[in-house]
């Protein structure tokens, strides 16, 4: 079934077009969502949103973009958001960090997530350069997790981010030197920067 | 000779060149499913739930002139549909 099809049976509510919706684009939903928040249980419970999302306002859907671009665009928003309010609910745990002693502090904060596609051998590196990623502006993950990460391409990003494509180039451009930042001085004090703003 | 730490920092930058794309839990759709099942209601189904609602209304309504036409017949003490108890017991006697 072609996205043109497939968007006129989502429409009429035809029920099994909605299982076909679901299985062409729940792996970059996830994938995408999982980029964003490392975490696989975040990263599920944001898909089942992002669907249920689409479903709701399929009929809004004017066809401007593509119905991919249309879907990554509520995926980012989503992971945005919830990444927003995970934040929200850390600072309220502030007063914990105040007390913990000098030493405890002084230790890098580089969070265990394994993405489950990377190779075995990559899996210590990536790592780190996922904890680099989640210290980048927020425009500057997405464009780096949409194109490295989800595989899109410059052109694909731009029209997920709304943005030209020359504006994309600055910006993936901006964030890899960020992260080379980040990572030369997690590598030389094995301590990494909090944020990159 | 470049600082190892920059050489090391370029080698991590690439360590996302291979990466595949994570596939989601078959689960997921059960679950999305179940939500869509509480808050979705097919078009088509509208008008046979607009006809079922149609329906028992005018059974209502039928059984209710029914009711009110036996009134007369109805048993002492609720007759006219009076909730006034009416002593009509002297037939005991």
């Amino acid at each position: 079934m072609n996205d043109q099809a497939l968007i006129e049976a989502l429409k009429s509510g035809d029920r099994s077009a909605f299982k076909v919706f679901y299985e062409t684009y729940a792996d970059r939903v996830y994938n995408t969502a999982l980029g964003l928040v490392q975490n696989e249980d975040d990263a599920r419970d944001i898909t089942q949103e992002v669907f249920v999302t689409a479903f709701e306002n399929i009929r809004h859907f004017r066809q401007e973009a593509q119905l991919s671009t249309w879907l990554y665009r509520i995926t980012v928003s989503q992971s945005l958001d919830f990444i927003k309010a995970k934040k929200r609910k850390k600072r309220g745990g502030g007063m914990i960090r105040i007390f913990k002693n000098k030493e405890d502090r002084s230790m890098p904060d580089v969070p265990h997530f394994a993405h489950p596609g990377v190779l075995l051998e990559q899996q210590e590196n990536a790592r780190i350069l996922f904890a680099a990623v989640q210290s980048l502006p927020d425009n500057q993950k997405v464009a780096f997790t949409l194109h490295k990460v989800e595989g899109l391409s410059y052109q694909e990003v731009a029209d997920t981010m709304n943005m030209s494509l020359s504006a994309v180039e600055s910006l993936l451009h901006r964030a890899k030197q960020n992260l080379k930042k980040w990572l030369e001085n997690y590598y030389k004090n094995e301590s990494p920067p909090q944020d990159i703003t | 000779m470049e600082d190892p730490h920059i050489q090391k920092a370029e080698h991590t930058l690439q360590s996302l060149d291979t990466l595949k794309r994570a596939h989601a839990p078959d689960f997921l759709w059960t679950r999305i499913e179940a939500r869509l099942a509480e808050r979705y209601v097919n078009p088509k189904y509208i008008w046979r739930l607009a006809f079922s609602m149609a329906l028992i209304l005018a059974l209502n309504v039928l059984a209710v002139n029914h009711t009110l036409k036996k009134g007369d017949k109805q048993p002492t003490g609720i007759r006219n549909g009076s909730s006034e108890y009416i002593d009509d017991s002297s037939y005991l006697y």
